[in-house]
């Protein structure tokens, strides 16, 4: 008797379990096809750095060390200079500028603190996420990769909007054209 | 020990002894007062009114750094009145400081940082636009940005008191007050204690100029390599470079306090510089290139080369080096090489004097407190400049009584109570002069002086109420030495202690002449010898004596005079990158320590004289340690028994080494040859009237010194750029001229920078 | 079984151990049910543990260690990779207790924020754990539902701090930033989806007798050995103890929401799995009440000396910008003195005591993490149960190793 009512509580369990599981199939799909399809971030996710350039394309980092003093993982490396060329001339906007400024993103844990520490609004975080490298060494990225001029912006993210909610986010995704595509 | 007296501070009770500083009681005891302006060197100031405390019966808040406690004082040093008081002063201080923080190289290091932290405000009710004042250059190491300023005046009170040459002043009145120079620009010796006692990004190293920051610093506590005072010093390096040199009182606690010159702050760009010599350099026929080698190669060749000499093999050492390094080539001679063939290349001969010293060495300390001080040549404010720094604060402060003997009228001669102007050349017969009063006439006739004058002297020397101290520089004849140094009773006043103070030019002659216990004279080695192992380069002057010499081997940082005759040339560590000791002018021995590795391939010279000795076949036991070095030396140097490196940890309580004191001789001998002497001086002689040049021996380009681009400029008479706001560097070329392809850059108009500062 | 052994030191013992009544399985640390690199020495007789003997250690990164050496501040990054699943429980319980030790008053909205974000999280985690728990025991597509629902907190988490696992999104003195725009409209659709989301969970896990069968009876510890061994969270009150740190030493203003502790009797898998699903109505319901207390109003407590000053002020002012510049380049100085502060993680209790000496860095921060105590209770729990049934004990002690390791 047992057995028996054991078999077709569990047949009931497993026909319930189908039936929802089945019921996924018709409707909306949440996994996102990266990278054929861009994945989208939120405006404040914290990718791979950018420094930043005033309007007429100085940098605007001062070489201040503030960022590398708040760095918990010791990923930034300064060498700044003096600058004393006229503003037109030079570099960077004030007459200190970084000569050097490298990240180590085999270091950095992407924490958002050399961020909150620059007080000239120079360096933020991009939206690349895409920075595995074949080679370790790689992983040091120097000025020329990190200015906003030069960093090439990957195609594989977009950011959503602020006020987007978190189902719009997936209907945009559905709108490119994948609905179905399993 | 003075009088105890009581005062309350806080409604606590402490003893304290009278005519002490309140400030430095209540700092003493736990109160934490901040001040800007009050500098426990320095004269009292009491403008940046951040030091108030209430005191009993007293109607108004008190500056604490100018009330020198009274029995039964009662003070309050913190309260809401007091801080109210504070955090305005502080809001007014900011008023109108720029907001550089992030450009200035001040910032993480900087006191009004520090105060405006503790005691700011964070709301700040001036939403003023700030006056706007571009940053400029007030000589080509001193950058200058008045905005910055909070007027605390240490700056130029410490060019007046300390350097006695009052180049930077105030000017202008109330709010309008300035620092600034005369003309504009700093002819000053360039010490650049202006900056290191500046509270604020006002004045910068124009060297250290936009580098890095103090927390990316390590700071290495280490002694001077330029000046026999042994100015302790701390060397600012991060990843192999040395990016600075200060004595800030928050990473060095030296004798010298915070006290540097031109030389000791400023160059030591030598260090990573590009012109090093990277590798041992071999040149294997006469005439031919020095080749670049590998250790191996040129140790085993120097090792060859140095046994086919057998025993013609002579040492020299630079007085440079550090203790271990002359003693490891003293080691060399004696145990390797079996000779007697060692000399120091200084420029004088230290050892006459320590053989027949009769008083022992005064501290810098004791010439600070002295009551008499007698110079006899020498040119301490250029060569000894922190000897210089002490007795200019001991006749201005304490009113010491200076007595200066030379031949030309040097700019200390200004403060002396008494300038003996002699002949040029007559040292000797002042010397006699001294011992022998019954000749005096003759003597003052060969002197060039009045016989009253040397009347004065004794009389000076004889209603001294306080220790007396005896300076000579290098212009004294080795007889002169010897007698001088035996003549302390010549000294003695009523109660008198006498001390000595040489003045020699080396950061380490001292020390060189201690550890090269027996050897000769540099002339006698070089003649002698055929071959010669040469640890830092000879006096230029000296050079011409190593022509045609079988082999030379010389241990140095760069290709100089001497390393044009060498066939071996070994790159050898500089004073940053090694351990070691320096004994300096007083007889204190002091720790050098490594603040960097070894640049390119270059070794510590005890470590190549030992690899080279290793090579020959002798082990010195030292087993690659600085320590071991120091120990063997502190075994067989009687002066230095006993001393350990744990011994000299302490930078602030240095360790003295025991020369030993001499009682009266016969020197009749050296009286001879010193009667004989001045017998042949003529009476007529040409004095010199012309007061030197400041820094005429500090710009001095040397070796070390050229390296730093900007005593280029000042040993061409460090010429006044047509544009301030940019660095002189960028507009003179190094030979002094104006350089024109960068017109442009020295046309930057004042309105670019204040433009710029405006945004914010 | 023996083996000839030559050659070896006199004094290295051999031990020979006969096959036939008990042998040694090592499980883990690659196995998937291990729920990270912890190793399981198994003495099995037959298909029935004797002994189980954890061996844990293969995460070990130093972390404790490495807060000595980081300014106050700093140090939150750190806490964020201990239980990695619970990053925003660990931010709290580390900034709140450098709080403690400065005596810092956090304005309301910070704490409102700091308890829907937390309760989001702890959401977060156990939808983890249900799917992990689910996944090892057989059942596949839990876990992705479950991982849809984390998702959708994840989402929440980016769009407020920036990062998805490792956050770091409270501050010593309040928030790193104020939520987005947008935020509480989404928080509310994502509650609305949640019970439908819950729903199906009861459906497909609770309600299903193989799910019973697997469950019930197994890995039971009596209340007494649960309180003996130091279990908290679900595994305590899963044994019929009632404690938990949000109700019985409130903290953050959770004293004003209305929620229950969810106690089961039994001490077995089932009773702690009821506890967390039951709990997940609960975070529901606070969830909900602080998004209608949410009020705005400052998200940094009033310390100048501690908190970063607003960036506008920084930009204009010459004090703002100088407690900028220093607060950053060399920290704040915390008052000296030693400090014990737990809180409620979705695990059990997590607690750190910091000791300060005064200085811009601690001088030892221990945490007392949960995951680390409620192993201890493994051997006790599967002694004498099937080789299969551990994977389920595993599963509902709710481990991270990231934690235990440290």
């Amino acid at each position: 008797m047992s057995i028996l009512s054991d078999v077709f509580k569990s047949t009931k369990a497993v026909i319930l379990g189908m039936k929802r599981t089945l019921s996924e199939i018709p409707r909306e799909k949440w996994t996102v096809q990266y990278p054929d399809v861009p994945v989208t971030v939120q405006p404040r996710y914290r990718g791979q750095h950018l420094l930043h350039v005033d309007e007429n394309g100085k940098e605007k980092c001062v070489a201040c060390y503030l960022c590398a003093a708040a760095c918990p993982s010791e990923c930034i490396y300064i060498e700044a200079q003096d600058d004393p060329r006229p503003y037109e001339e030079r570099v960077g906007r004030d007459e200190r500028y970084a000569k050097v400024y490298n990240i180590d993103y085999g270091r950095c844990i992407f924490c958002g603190f050399c961020v909150e520490a620059c007080p000239k609004d120079a360096i933020t975080h991009g939206y690349n996420f895409e920075i595995s490298v074949y080679n370790r060494a790689d992983l040091l990225k120097t000025k020329d990769d990190l200015l906003i001029t030069k960093q090439k912006q990957s195609k594989n993210y977009r950011v959503a909007l602020s006020t987007e909610d978190v189902d719009s986010e997936y209907k945009e995704v559905d709108s490119v054209g994948i609905k179905f595509r399993l | 020990m003075s009088e105890l007296i009581k005062v309350t501070i806080n409604e606590q009770d402490f003893e304290v002894e009278k005519g002490a500083r309140l400030i430095d009681v209540c700092r003493e005891k736990g109160f934490n007062i901040p001040s800007f302006c009050y500098y426990s060197d320095l004269a009292l100031q009491a403008s940046c009114r951040m030091c108030l405390v209430r005191i009993e019966k007293m109607p108004k808040l008190q500056t604490s750094c100018t009330i020198t406690c009274t029995d039964g004082m009662i003070v309050t040093t913190q309260s809401e009145e007091i801080e109210k008081a504070q955090r305005a002063m502080s809001e007014f201080l900011l008023a109108n400081h720029p907001l550089d923080c992030p450009v200035c190289d001040r910032g993480g290091e900087c006191e009004l940082q520090e105060m405006i932290f503790d005691w700011g405000d964070v709301e700040e009710r001036f939403t003023e636009k700030k006056n706007v004042e571009p940053e400029k250059f007030l000589s080509p190491i001193v950058a200058n940005d008045p905005q910055r300023c909070i007027v605390c005046k240490r700056c130029t009170r410490v060019c007046d008191e300390w350097m006695g040459e009052d180049a930077i002043e105030a000017g202008n009145r109330g709010v309008n007050t300035v620092i600034g120079t005369y003309g504009g620009w700093l002819n000053c010796s360039q010490c650049g204690n202006c900056i290191e006692v500046c509270p604020t990004g006002t004045l910068l190293d124009g060297v250290y100029r936009h580098e890095t920051r103090p927390w990316e610093l390590d700071q290495t506590i280490t002694t001077d390599v330029y000046g026999s005072d042994g100015m302790q010093l701390s060397i600012g390096s991060r990843g192999g470079l040395v990016h600075r040199i200060v004595a800030r009182d928050r990473y060095v606690n030296g004798l010298n306090g915070e006290f540097l010159d031109v030389k000791a702050r400023f160059a030591h760009e030598f260090v990573n510089h590009p012109d090093r010599i990277k590798t041992p350099l071999i040149r294997y026929k006469k005439g031919g290139k020095l080749i670049p080698a590998t250790w191996d190669e040129a140790i085993h060749f120097v090792g060859q080369k140095l046994t086919e000499s057998g025993k013609n093999v002579g040492v020299v050492a630079s007085p440079r080096l550090t203790n271990e390094a002359i003693f490891t080539l003293k080691r060399f001679a004696k145990e390797v090489v079996g000779t007697d063939n060692y000399a120091v290349s200084d420029r004088y001969d230290l050892s006459v004097f320590f053989d027949n010293l009769s008083a022992p060495l005064a501290t810098h300390k004791e010439i600070r407190k002295a009551k008499t001080l007698v110079l006899i040549g020498g040119e301490p404010e250029e060569e000894q400049t922190f000897t210089a720094k002490q007795m200019r604060q001991a006749v201005r402060n304490d009113g010491a009584k200076l007595i200066i003997v030379n031949h030309t009228p040097i700019r200390l001669s200004a403060q002396a109570s008494q300038f003996i102007h002699i002949n040029p050349n007559s040292y000797d017969a002042f010397v006699l002069a001294l011992t022998d009063s019954a000749n005096d006439d003759a003597n003052a006739k060969k002197l060039g002086i009045e016989t009253k004058d040397l009347a004065d002297f004794r009389q000076t020397l004889s209603e001294t109420e306080g220790d007396t101290v005896v300076m000579f520089g290098g212009d004294l004849s080795p007889q002169a030495q010897s007698v001088l140094a035996n003549s302390a009773d010549a000294f003695d006043g009523t109660n008198a202690k006498v001390l000595f103070h040489p003045l020699p030019l080396y950061n380490n002659s001292v020390g060189a002449n201690d550890l090269m216990e027996g050897k000769k004279s540099l002339s006698e080695v070089l003649k002698n010898s055929k071959a010669l192992l040469i640890g830092g380069s000879l006096q230029e002057a000296d050079t011409n004596l190593l022509a045609n010499k079988d082999f030379i081997v010389v241990q140095e940082l760069f290709e100089t005079e001497t390393t044009k005759y060498a066939d071996v040339v070994l790159p050898a560590a500089s004073f940053a990158e090694v351990d070691g000791t320096f004994t300096n002018n007083t007889g204190f021995v002091q720790r050098v320590r490594q603040a960097i590795e070894p640049v390119n391939q270059s070794k510590a010279d005890w470590m190549i004289t030992t690899l080279i000795a290793r090579e020959m076949g002798a082990d010195f036991g030292y087993n690659f340690s600085a320590t071991m070095v120091f120990k063997a030396i502190a075994d067989s140097v009687s002066a230095y028994e006993g001393l350990r490196y744990p011994a000299l940890k302490d930078e602030s309580k240095p360790v003295q080494v025991k020369h030993a004191i001499s009682a009266k001789k016969d020197l009749s001998k050296e009286f001879d040859v010193l009667k004989s002497n001045v017998e042949k001086l003529s009476d007529e002689a040409n004095k010199l009237t012309a007061t030197p040049r400041v820094g005429h021996k500090l710009h001095r380009l040397t070796t070390l010194t050229s390296k730093t681009a900007q005593f280029h400029l000042l040993a061409h008479g460090n010429p006044k750029p047509e544009n301030l706001l940019v660095s002189p560097l960028v507009q003179f070329n190094l030979d002094g001229t104006p350089r024109t392809e960068t017109a442009d850059a020295a046309a930057v108009g004042v309105t670019d920078r204040i433009n710029l500062k405006v945004e914010y | 079984m023996s083996v000839a052994v030559e050659n070896l030191p006199k004094d290295v013992e051999v031990l020979d151990q006969p096959l036939e009544s008990e042998m040694t399985l090592s499980m883990g640390p690659q196995h998937p049910s291990t729920h990270g690199v912890l190793r399981l020495d198994l003495r099995l007789d037959g298909e029935l543990v004797v002994k189980a003997i954890p061996d844990i250690g293969y995460l070990h990164t130093g972390m404790e260690k490495l807060f000595e050496y980081k300014k106050y501040q700093q140090g939150i990054v750190i806490t964020d990779r201990m239980d990695y699943l619970n990053p925003l429980g660990n931010n709290l319980v580390y900034v709140m207790a450098a709080e403690k030790l400065l005596q810092l008053e956090i304005p309301e909205r910070a704490q409102t924020v700091r308890v829907l974000m937390c309760e989001l999280q702890r959401i977060a985690s156990h939808m983890v754990w249900l799917g992990t728990h689910c996944l090892d025991i057989g059942a596949m597509s839990v876990f992705f539902f479950c991982f849809r629902e984390r998702e959708k907190i994840l989402n929440m988490i980016e769009s407020a701090s920036g990062g998805r696992m490792t956050p770091s999104y409270f501050r010593i003195g309040g928030l790193m930033m104020d939520l987005p725009a947008g935020f509480e409209s989404r928080c509310k659709q994502f509650l609305d989806g949640f019970l439908d989301a819950m729903n199906t969970f009861e459906t497909l896990v609770t309600g299903n007798t193989i799910w019973q069968s697997r469950t019930q009876g197994i890995g039971i510890i009596s209340s007494e050995e649960a309180i003996d061994w130091g279990l908290t969270g679900p595994c305590l009150r899963g044994s019929g103890v009632d404690l938990d740190l949000r109700r019985d030493n409130p903290y953050s203003g959770y004293e004003t929401y209305d929620f229950e502790i969810p106690v089961e009797n039994d001490g077995d898998v089932w009773a702690r799995f009821k506890v967390r699903m039951r709990e997940c109505y609960e975070s529901y319901k606070i969830v909900k009440q602080a998004l209608e207390r949410l009020k705005p109003g400052p998200i940094k407590a009033d310390a100048p000396k501690v908190v970063l000053p607003d960036r506008d002020d920084m930009r204009k002012h010459m004090d703002s910008l100088i407690h900028h510049f220093l607060i950053v380049a060399e920290g704040f100085n915390v008052p000296e003195g030693e400090v014990y502060h737990a809180i409620e993680a979705s695990k059990g209790e997590l607690g750190v005591y910091m000791k300060s000496n005064g200085g811009p860095k601690p001088e030892r921060v221990h945490f007392r993490g949960p995951s680390f105590v409620n192993l201890q209770a493994l051997p006790v729990m599967s002694e004498g149960e099937m080789v299969a049934d551990v994977v389920a004990i595993i599963g509902s002690l709710d481990i991270v190793l990231g934690e235990i390791d440290r």
